[in-house]
């Protein structure tokens, strides 16, 4: 009986080991690029940062310890205490229930407005890199035209324009932020269309919408990926800017610009309004810049070695 | 290609560009918005008053007629009048204009000597307390959302400590004689010392908060740039042949070093545009981005739409200029 289980034992063992030598290469990538991770700390600090960011707004509801909108004007405007580590703002609110309840806002802002504009991005990009010619010229000038206003202008007049409420200026920010994408998929495109192996696809029968969707977007994806890691800081930054001008989310939304703009008027006496949430986006914009940084530098073969 | 037939080209499409500009801003301002004669008359306005309006707006035209009425006016310099002031667009962007321009200089010449500085200081003491201090600077300056950082900075330095005003151009007691409306060149021509005085103490907050985020990208890229050009052969060379290590960073490295930095500069120039909208909302700096909030808030339709065009047209003028000049100074990028 013995004999047979470490048999077996050994058998097992040695299909692992035969697995695991098939996979040599891979695995030594894998374990490369953790390499390249753990030397570069700033990136490892901004993935902490970012991991506890989307822990805390996943537990948002069981970590706040007060209800984020309900006002009690008998208790405005108390300073930072044990009960209160954040204070309370001019209705009563505790401030710490706030900022840790935005971070669904936040969450909720990165991630639909990277869907949207990397879709139209895609779209513009592929499109106008695969055809070129005259298809290629008038889907570049148009976005030669969103690219002609500095950014954060184009997203207010849209954001006002649309009235200005949370979703509306997340729609904003979209339309500003697909120009990046754009320029980047199209550059793809460009170089695979004139790869050998699209002629022999298409010697083969396929129609260029199989072609686009099935070989070139594949392809430009991780580029985009990349890119997208180090935009995520602006992208909240623009939209607490849209927040805190009163173009973005209305009161009592917890957004974080939304509460330092809240808290601007009461600033003098009862700084903590203001400091704690603005804190919280320099916290989690600086996560994904060192991100982004460590990203960078791992790709760059200049610095890498 | 020819560095004329380049800038030819550019103009052109620069002139196409601006087209694709002025319908965007047609269709944000007087398209998207659900009722622009609302928000002049107000939400229960008698319908008779709603219509006079719609006519004299041309509301009531076809959107395409309107759209040539507008480019039309435009092209004449004529933006329509202001909802809120009730004067003609564009002498309202004249008087605000020249605030945005000098706080826009000195924020950039801030960035680019502080920024080239510590760059420099940062590559050739690579690893060291400078580099480091540098670094984290650096990443500081593009993360902290400068809305928030300029709030604080009031706080220590206007209601805690008293050293610097709170925002706006110069003192309210002092009546600066306006020749160009750029407060300091017209206090030295007039020689009013104390509004220099006063406008120097008010610019020093503002300059630094819409300036710190460009120091932050241009000190990056001049390390970057210094470190590759460090690494190059002819440096070795240099060195090789005896000259003493501060020749050679000077002379030889900076000057190549500079030539992506000169990019970046004309880039930032762009977000500083972005920045001074929420730079002179805090500081309540009399200028164009300060403009553009507050009549986005109050719905002055006429108003946001000149103020867009304007920041557009410095904005893509500043581009073409730094790619004419990189064109000048690198002939593959004129392709």
């Amino acid at each position: 009986m013995g004999k047979t289980s470490s048999d077996g034992k050994m058998k097992g063992q040695s299909a692992f080991r035969e697995f695991l030598r098939e996979r040599k290469p891979m695995l030594d990538d894998f374990r490369h690029t953790l390499y390249l991770w753990k030397k570069t700390p700033l990136a490892l600090i901004g993935t902490v940062i970012i991991c506890l960011f989307l822990l805390v707004a996943l537990f948002a509801p069981l970590l706040a310890p007060y209800n984020a909108v309900a006002t009690d004007l008998s208790r405005k405007l108390q300073a930072p205490s044990a009960a209160h580590p954040f204070g309370l703002d001019q209705f009563g609110r505790d401030v710490f229930s706030r900022v840790i309840m935005g971070t669904r806002i936040e969450v909720s802002i990165i991630v639909v407005i990277s869907v949207i504009s990397i879709v139209i991005g895609l779209v513009v990009g592929i499109v106008a890199g695969y055809f070129g010619g005259i298809v290629d010229e008038i889907l570049m000038r148009i976005t030669d035209i969103f690219l002609a206003f500095p950014r954060l202008v184009l997203a207010m007049a849209f954001a006002a324009a649309l009235r200005p409420t949370l979703t509306n200026a997340i729609v904003a920010i979209s339309l500003v932020e697909w120009t990046v994408y754009a320029r980047l998929a199209r550059a793809e495109a460009m170089k695979i269309r004139s790869q050998p192996y699209i002629e022999a696809i298409r010697a083969v029968g396929a129609g260029n919408i199989k072609i686009m969707l099935f070989h070139v977007l594949p392809m430009s994806i991780s580029p985009i990926i990349v890119q997208l890691t180090m935009r995520m800081g602006t992208i909240i930054l623009t939209a607490a800017s849209l927040g805190f001008l009163g173009l973005g989310a209305q009161p009592p939304l917890p957004e974080w610009g939304a509460i330092v703009s809240d808290g601007r008027s009461y600033l003098m006496n009862n700084w903590w309004i203001t400091a704690f949430p603005g804190m919280a986006i320099a916290v989690i914009v600086l996560g994904f810049n060192l991100l982004g940084d460590g990203i960078r530098d791992i790709l760059d073969p200049r610095i890498r070695r | 290609m020819e560095l004329s037939s380049f800038i030819f080209k550019r103009l052109i499409l620069m002139i196409v560009v601006i087209f694709g500009v002025l319908v965007i801003v047609f269709v944000v301002t007087r398209i998207i918005p659900a009722d622009p004669v609302g928000a002049i008359l107000g939400g229960n306005a008698p319908p008779a008053a709603v219509d006079e309006m719609r006519h004299q707006l041309g509301l009531d035209k076809p959107i395409f007629s309107q759209l040539l009425d507008y480019l039309g006016g435009v092209l004449h310099g004529n933006f329509g009048n202001s909802l809120v002031s009730n004067r003609p667009v564009i002498t309202d962007i004249m008087e605000y204009l020249p605030a945005t321009i000098e706080l826009a200089v000195s924020s950039i010449l801030f960035a680019i000597i502080l920024g080239t500085t510590l760059g420099l200081l940062s590559a050739v003491f690579r690893n060291r307390f400078i580099d480091h201090f540098s670094r984290i600077f650096s990443i500081l300056g593009i993360s902290l959302p400068g809305f928030w950082l300029g709030l604080i900075l009031i706080l220590f330095f206007y209601y805690r400590l008293g050293w610097l005003p709170s925002g706006g151009q110069y003192d309210m007691f002092a009546s600066p004689t306006r020749i160009t409306g750029l407060v300091l060149l017209d206090a030295i021509i007039t020689g009013e010392w104390n509004v220099l005085l006063s406008g120097i103490t008010h610019l020093i907050l503002p300059t630094f908060i819409l300036g710190y985020a460009s120091t932050a990208t241009i000190a990056r890229i001049m390390r970057a740039s210094m470190l590759d050009v460090l690494h190059q052969n002819y440096i070795r060379t240099a060195r090789a042949k005896g000259l003493p290590k501060k020749t050679v960073i000077l002379r030889h490295a900076l000057r190549n070093a500079l030539i992506p930095v000169v990019t970046v500069i004309g880039l930032e120039f762009g977000g500083l545009l972005s920045g001074a909208v929420l730079t002179e909302t805090i500081f309540a700096w009399p200028g164009l981005g300060r403009y553009i909030v507050n009549s986005l808030l109050t719905l002055d339709y006429p108003a946001v739409a000149g103020g867009t065009i304007f920041i557009a047209l410095i904005y893509s003028v500043v581009n073409l200029v730094v790619d004419i000049l990189y064109a000048a100074l690198d002939p593959r990028m004129r392709a």
